[in-house]
């Protein structure tokens, strides 16, 4: 009479702790790649308008979480927006509910290690990790909280842009959190525009999720460069840039990515959006910041500068405009790593020139080619090892302006970089 | 005796006894068929197991006793907390078992990725035969692997570039098995279509015409957004019938 209580009563706590434990697993498929449709409600929307899908691959054996942010381009007019031409925003036609298994999903497949459980180029300690993948079909790297209708190139066909990145990422924080619960150590990752949303929803993530570990952000090629506002674009290269992805992709209105970070990040400065990276790093002084690019990114300035100094856009000889392009890049540089020195949790990785991808990205394919030799470091791996295990900050930038240019890259780099000639 | 289990307590921690033997005999199962393809000091070697159902799919007792301790410190591919904890993350699960050995399985092929990486880091060449046998192990195994979505398409193709670089010595015939693989991936995966997406894009071309047509030059989108907005609602409250899985 008396063990029928006391074991009801311990049954039920038992069940109720068991409940408690496995709340945010129950019925998780683990080790396969689930994907995850956002509802309309939440705002969530790809560019086209279609619901925003991304992918998780969960493991049971720990609570680490990587979150990878896809790059691919970015647009403020009609045909960039539609995928057309060379800078032109990845995915216009949204996500597919199977998205991850195709191979030419991802920047036409050359993805990167952070969102693989089986690599055979790249062991990175988070592949071990719950694995979640944000697709970019938004063209406003992660960022955007406004509809525009662009018909500057066909006005009778206008095109409705759904600029949503930002409500997509505080949807999938929402979904991440109720589902996979706090996590111990989390990565926040990118490449190229996923490196911009890595960085920008950095906070967002952060706060959302509260992991009870390491926070750690690897923002590959997606620079938030200095731009203050009132500077000239001789000044401030990527200036203008901001300025009119501000109004864009409404960075500026009420619930948008500054507004949002404004009264998350009180060292953000209202006029400079590059004024981000130091507000991140003293806002969580505990969380370790990580920036990588190469000196000779050919496509990220691009972006940042075709559009906005004619000189350049009009300069018919390639190997010349990548000259020019170059000149502004390396200035936003220089004044972009001493303002990244003031800060104790910041590293960042600045390697020369990969013969792959106009050296845009060092994480997608592998890290061949990302090394700094005259620093004894083989690859971006011993620098994304040095965020992981809270080693001190390293600050790399590659003096030697040759020998990169006839360093051995990996097989793999070369046999995707001509199966994409193939493919184009 | 304070902590001694009443006889009515102890009558029902005998099933959770008997379930933890179980599982004892599971992990025992799960190890005991990976074999070691070539021991190597401080390199843990797992054979892949696309070559038969396992024994723990298989429930092979024997197997599963004879399993020897000295393999699972050799392999340790799960330690004990892992296995609990993959153990407590299943419970419940309708195919608990299967779902266990598809793990296992996973991993040991995970396993042999690894390995494969390492040899190549330590200087193997393509000409190395245990690193052809082992290639062609995992190549064998990449189907089973993609079937299973346990590997996105990408992972995928990064997969079959490195293992090519073992199995076809020729560059250019290695870059056209590439290009084959992966025109091949794409025709057995056509991408899925929403019919409501095509359904969203031709209303929303009816309702900008409209906007642009009615509204007063200079209004402000809010109405169109709007418009929009309810449009979405309205054409994704009906379930599409080739949706992916939504955990």
């Amino acid at each position: 009479m008396i063990d029928r209580p006391v074991s009801s009563l311990l049954r039920r706590l038992l069940a109720a702790l068991a409940l408690l434990l496995l709340a945010p697993w129950a019925h998780a498929a683990w080790f396969i790649w689930e994907t995850v449709e956002l509802p309309l409600s939440s705002g969530a929307a790809c560019g086209n308008g279609t619901p925003y899908r991304f992918f998780v691959n969960r493991t049971p054996l720990n609570n680490h979480l990587a979150i990878t942010f896809e790059g691919g381009g970015a647009c403020w007019d009609q045909d960039a927006c539609e995928g057309v031409g060379a800078y032109s925003a990845t995915n216009p036609d949204g996500i597919p509910a199977d998205y991850m298994s195709l191979p030419n999903s991802a920047a036409g497949g050359l993805v990167t290690p952070f969102s693989a459980r089986v690599d055979p180029f790249e062991g990175v300690r988070t592949q071990d990790w719950t694995l979640v993948y944000m697709p970019y079909c938004t063209g406003d790297v992660h960022t955007g909280n406004l509809v525009h209708v662009y018909n500057d190139k066909r006005p009778d066909q206008p095109r409705v842009q759904y600029h949503r990145g930002q409500a997509n990422v505080k949807a999938a924080a929402d979904w991440m959190r109720q589902h996979l619960g706090r996590p111990g150590n989390m990565l926040l990752t990118g490449f190229s525009a996923g490196g911009v949303g890595s960085t920008a929803n950095y906070a967002i993530l952060r706060d959302k999720l509260a992991p009870k570990g390491r926070a750690t952000l690897m923002a590959d090629s997606g620079p938030m460069m200095n731009a203050p506002r009132g500077n000239t674009k001789e000044q401030s290269p990527s200036q203008p840039l901001h300025e009119l992805i501000r109004a864009s992709w409404g960075l500026d209105l009420p619930g948008g990515m500054i507004p949002t970070l404004m009264a998350k990040l009180p060292g953000l400065d209202f006029n400079n959006m590059g004024s981000l990276n130091g507000a991140l790093a003293r806002h969580y002084p505990k969380d370790r910041f990580g920036y990588l690019l190469f000196q000779q990114d050919g496509i990220f300035s691009g972006f940042s500068y075709l559009d906005f100094f004619p000189d350049i856009a009009n300069e018919t000889d390639p190997e010349k405009q990548k000259q020019m392009l170059n000149v502004l890049w390396r200035q936003d540089i220089a004044a972009w790593l001493p303002s990244l020195d003031a800060e104790p949790n910041i590293s960042y990785h600045v390697p020369f020139f990969r013969d792959f991808n106009e050296s845009h990205c060092l994480t997608i394919v592998d890290f061949s080619g990302t090394g700094i030799q005259e620093k004894g470091i083989v690859s971006a791996g011993t620098f994304v090892n040095n965020g992981l295990d809270r080693k001190p900050p390293m600050r790399n930038v590659e003096q030697d302006q040759v020998s990169d240019l006839t360093q051995p890259l990996s097989i793999a780099l070369e046999i995707l970089a001509i199966v994409l000639d193939i493919f184009g | 005796m304070p902590f001694a289990p009443r006889p009515a307590l102890r009558r029902r921690l005998l099933p959770l006894l008997a379930g933890g033997v179980l599982c004892l005999v599971a992990i025992g199962a799960g190890l005991a068929m990976l074999k070691p393809a070539r021991p190597a000091p401080g390199v843990v070697v797992a054979a892949p197991t696309a070559q038969g159902p396992s024994a723990a799919s298989t429930g092979s007792a024997a197997r599963a006793v004879a399993a020897p301790e000295a393999l699972r410190a050799e392999v340790p591919l799960l330690d004990a907390q892992q296995w609990a904890q993959l153990q407590q993350s299943l419970a419940g699960h309708p195919q608990a078992d299967a779902e266990a050995a598809r793990i296992i399985e996973l991993l040991a092929y995970q396993r042999s990725v690894q390995q494969f990486r390492a040899e190549r880091l330590a200087g193997a060449g393509a000409s190395d035969p245990t690193l052809v046998a082992l290639a062609r192990r995992i190549d064998e195994g990449l189907d089973a692997r993609i079937a299973n979505g346990e590997v996105s398409g990408p992972e995928a193709q990064r997969l079959k570039a490195a293992l090519l670089e073992v199995l076809e010595p020729d560059a250019s015939r290695r870059a056209e098995a590439l290009a084959a693989w992966r025109q091949a991936q794409l025709t057995a995966h056509p991408p899925q279509t929403d019919p409501r997406d095509t359904q969203l894009l031709q209303a929303q071309q009816v309702v900008v015409a409209r906007w642009r047509r009615e509204a007063p030059a200079g209004a402000a989108p809010d109405a169109l957004v709007a418009q929009l907005e309810e449009l979405r609602q309205r054409i994704y409250a009906s379930p599409s019938t080739n949706q992916g899985k939504t955990p």
